[in-house]
């Protein structure tokens, strides 16, 4: 969530019970305050939060805590070893281990006071304050086993900013700020008390690498080397934790088979049978959990999605609040802390003989689920977030290679599945067609050329292809909107059903009805009109012409 | 610059500074605009470093006093 998104949650709240509680922090807390608001909103609370003056924690924790506020402390490594605070600078001399071990135990007896406290800790580096690298390195080990004890939820030293603490005393890093205040909030709810019970992840991208649709299920990678090795790493948590009692749920964007198909060729260490049930279609996957959820009759609360797609995950943050959404990523420096966050959440001390069979016991009731119907969250304002690029390309002429491979290799939104050979191409481009790419950029990076469109001469959407990579931004829909509006506009869609394009299916019933094979009309006023806002979504521009 | 961006520049410029949905801001400078003290200036950096993913070094921070010269200095770093 982004600063004026959580103005704008803020805006749309109409108002819930209070979230009352004070905010405990040596560092300066004002930016935060906007995310907390939104965070409690989001959960339907109304967020009251008294803070302290800066720099004032170790004065408050050594006063009487207040009998009936729930307090939250935001802690630092400094909050529990005074010197290893970066604002004092160095001691003359390094500090004697003793000393230092003194002074944490002196801060945890303090914090274990308070009892109906909630605690987040980052991670921050610390000044070398011990005489060696190998020292300061224990410390920082320490002062983090410190925190656990205390229950806290940890978050990484990327949540922190040093130059920020210097300049201002703000010591939050700001693109963390909505990471924090979510911290904050559950801690202020006290959620995180209750493990949870479920596991959903998606599946391209996040428990292999590829796209089992677009690469093949031959190219996929989850062993353990090379890029695979994160997946691999990711599958055998989630194997721990099935085996320790936490219920796995795989949800898909895809037709079932192949969804499936990796745990058909039986070289994953993930099975199908570790999950209780596994949904793949093209219906919204917050439409799906929230089946999973009646079906097993278990609490929407107890549910973490795990996706690498974060407009995936917005959708499922709109529809269930109640669903803790995590974005998964197999980059070095972020696996290690969102694998720590997954075992936070569902981790258990100990587990019985009851946790390992609970997934069978659970796939009896899953077996019967059909996939829903129900359309997912109105995605609009985070698509507009997006700041989504979409650049039109004349590859009628010069280099055609990227639109010749998607048409060939595309196959679920593919209008008729057809592949072309390029001879049959270059006939139709003679004859007076015309071929269009587009490329699409977006805050996260830049998605390459996505989708291609060959129009005959009388007209005729010949092929019209998208990347399933780009799926759920409305991409098709603004991209026929721009076709649409043109002097030159197509007249008509040649449809084919296939066994693989089913969303396009979808996509021809909002925008013409019930689509039926052959040739389909191309009502270039109606679909200008009606796709307008669609179209409005993206920055477009068109890069016409010879090229 | 792109438009979406300053559309978000200006609505960031309103809530900062807590003015009418409606308020003009391409003309507030630092130097005659009373509500822009240096605690506004914190919460302005740090919403704009939030919104738009850069981190502003305290050299450039110095120098980003008016809407005009944020506007700027964004059409060079925000892509």
């Amino acid at each position: 969530m982004k600063f004026l998104e959580a103005h704008a949650a803020i805006k749309e709240f109409s108002g819930g019970p209070p979230l009352k509680f004070l905010l405990a922090c040596s560092a300066v807390t004002d930016t935060l305050d906007v995310f907390v608001k939104a965070h409690a909103a989001s959960k339907g609370l109304d967020a009251q939060v008294d803070t302290l003056p800066f720099d004032t924690l170790g004065q408050f924790l050594r006063a009487e805590p207040p009998s009936d506020e729930r307090e939250v402390f935001v802690l630092f490594p400094w909050n529990l070893v005074r010197e290893t605070d970066w604002r004092t600078g160095l001691p003359a001399q390094s500090s004697s281990g003793e000393s230092v071990h003194q002074a944490m135990a002196e801060s945890l007896r303090l914090l274990s006071l308070r009892r109906s406290a909630g605690f987040v800790y980052i991670a921050a580096p610390i000044p070398p304050l011990l005489g060696t690298e190998a020292r300061c390195s224990e410390l920082s080990d320490q002062l983090l086993a410190a925190a656990r004890g205390l229950g806290a939820t940890v978050l990484s030293p990327a949540n922190f900013s040093l130059s920020s603490y210097f300049q201002t005393g703000n010591a939050f890093a700001s693109h963390a700020l909505s990471d924090i205040a979510e911290a904050v909030v559950i801690a202020a709810i006290g959620q995180q008390l209750a493990p949870k019970k479920v596991l959903v992840t998606d599946f391209d991208n996040t428990l292999w690498a590829g796209v089992v649709g677009e690469d093949g299920v031959d190219n996929l990678a989850y062993s353990a080397e090379g890029a695979g090795f994160p997946f691999f790493v990711y599958q055998s948590l989630l194997r721990k934790l099935k085996n320790e009692g936490t219920l796995l749920v795989g949800v898909s964007r895809n037709d079932r088979d192949l969804a499936l198909a990796p745990f058909d060729l039986d070289e994953m260490l993930l099975k199908e049978s570790d999950f209780v049930t596994i949904l793949a279609s093209y219906h919204s996957k917050s439409a799906q959990i929230a089946q999973v959820a009646e079906m097993l009759n278990l609490n929407l609360d107890s549910f973490v999605f795990v996706d690498d797609n974060p407009v995936e995950l917005e959708e499922v943050r709109r529809a269930l609040p109640e669903v803790e959404c995590m974005q998964f990523s197999a980059d070095g420096t972020m696996l290690p802390s969102i694998l720590m966050s997954l075992t936070q959440r569902f981790g258990k001390g100990a587990h019985t003989e009851e946790d390992a069979k609970r997934t069978d016991m659970y796939r009896l009731r899953a077996a019967s689920i059909v996939p829903s119907e129900v359309s997912g969250a109105d995605l609009r304002t985070f698509l507009q977030s997006l700041q989504m690029k979409l650049t039109i390309k004349e590859r009628s002429f010069g280099d055609h290679t990227r639109c010749l491979q998607l048409i060939n290799k595309t196959n679920q939104f593919n209008i008729n599945g057809d592949r072309l050979a390029e001879q049959e191409l270059q006939t139709i481009l003679s004859a007076g067609g015309r071929l269009i790419g587009a490329t699409l950029e977006e805050t996260g990076g830049s998605h390459g050329e996505v989708v291609a469109c060959l129009i005959s001469v009388d007209g005729t959407i010949e092929a019209f292809v998208m990347s399933c990579r780009v799926f759920q931004r409305r991409l098709e829909y603004a991209f026929t909107a721009w076709l649409a509006s043109q002097s030159d506009a197509p007249t008509q869609f040649r449809y084919g059903p296939t066994a693989r394009n089913e969303p396009v299916r979808l996509f021809l019933e909002q925008i013409v009805g019930t689509p039926a094979g052959g040739l389909i009309r191309f009502d270039a006023k109606n679909l200008a009109t009606s796709l307008a806002p669609d179209l409005q979504l993206f920055d477009v521009a068109a890069e016409l012409g010879d090229t | 610059m792109n438009e979406v961006i300053k559309q978000k520049l200006e609505d960031i410029f309103r809530l900062v500074f807590e003015l009418p949905s409606d308020a003009k801001v391409g003309d507030i400078q630092q130097i005659d605009f009373d509500k822009w003290d240096s605690l506004s200036h914190v919460s302005l950096m740090s919403a704009i470093e939030n919104e738009f993913g850069l981190e502003v070094d305290i050299a450039e921070s110095i120098s980003l006093t008016s809407f005009e010269s944020i506007e700027l200095y964004l059409s060079r770093k925000v892509v």
